[in-house]
């Protein structure tokens, strides 16, 4: 039996929250959900997962520091990352690719295109 | 496009139901989860948005701000969501005279975007008891 990929979700709005949990569950991830980068790093620097969609903006430590933090945990390193961000922000979207993010999508994001740029990261990391 | 003031509201739908519907992919269930999940955590935020704008705290704005802004996002909630961008980049800005100018009008705007969704809601479920029936 294929075993169950964990989702990693950073997002502090807990609507955001619930909306991503729903649908990476419904996909058939586990989701392990987090409201801050502290909390998200010291689960992710002992727990394997399979993908990580981190929000930018976040309390205590923000989504780029999580990223580059997540880069350097071995086990983390390769594992796809798709940043959540600003509708407006286009800088944001590039520093995150810059940092090593795989992916990003703009807030508001459609769930349907979110679940197929997630699928793509985890297929073609699948491949490699 | 600013926040809306209140008399000018009744006329206006303040939610985009296509977006609304895209972003719960048609879910009845799923709509009421976010709708209750928003009505939980709204009265928090705009209370941390109106104590950092007391406190002078640019921060504290930008970030109830940005977590707010993110709700409306999902409900298609343009206008709010708009007006909650303008709040945030106020609060990074250390702007908290121009958050204060902003902050009725956005609470406002907030408040009748939640009784609309609620309406709609409504609306659907109803329509959903029709068709059960």
């Amino acid at each position: 039996m294929k075993p169950r990929m964990r989702a990693l979700i950073v997002e502090d709005d807990r609507v955001v929250q619930t909306l991503l949990e729903h649908r990476l569950t419904r996909e058939g991830f586990e989701v392990k959900l987090f409201a801050d980068g502290i909390d998200a790093f010291e689960w992710a620097s002992a727990e394997a997962f399979d993908v990580a969609i981190l929000d930018v903006k976040l309390p205590g430590m923000d989504g780029f520091e999580l990223l580059e933090k997540l880069r350097k945990i071995p086990h983390a390193q390769d594992v796809p990352v798709l940043m959540l961000t600003n509708m407006a922000s286009e800088p944001d979207a590039i520093r995150g690719l810059e940092l090593g993010a795989d992916d990003y999508i703009r807030k508001p994001f459609s769930p349907r295109e979110l679940i197929a740029r997630i699928s793509r990261l985890v297929d073609r990391e699948l491949e490699e | 496009m600013g926040p809306v003031g209140p008399e000018s509201q009744e006329a206006i739908r303040l939610f985009d139901k296509t977006v609304l519907m895209e972003c719960v992919e048609s879910d009845l269930e799923l709509f009421r989860t976010l709708f209750e999940v928003f009505e939980q955590d709204r009265p928090g935020l705009l209370v941390a948005m109106e104590k950092a704008l007391e406190r002078n705290d640019g921060a504290g704005l930008e970030q109830a701000a940005h977590k707010i802004k993110g709700a409306l996002g999902v409900f298609g909630a343009g206008i709010a969501e708009m007006s909650a961008a303008r709040l945030e980049r106020a609060g990074r800005e250390g702007a908290v005279t121009a958050g204060l100018a902003l902050f009725p009008a956005f609470e406002a705007t907030v408040l009748k975007t939640e009784d609309q969704l609620r309406d709609f809601l409504a609306e659907l479920e109803n329509e959903k008891g029709v068709r059960d029936s």
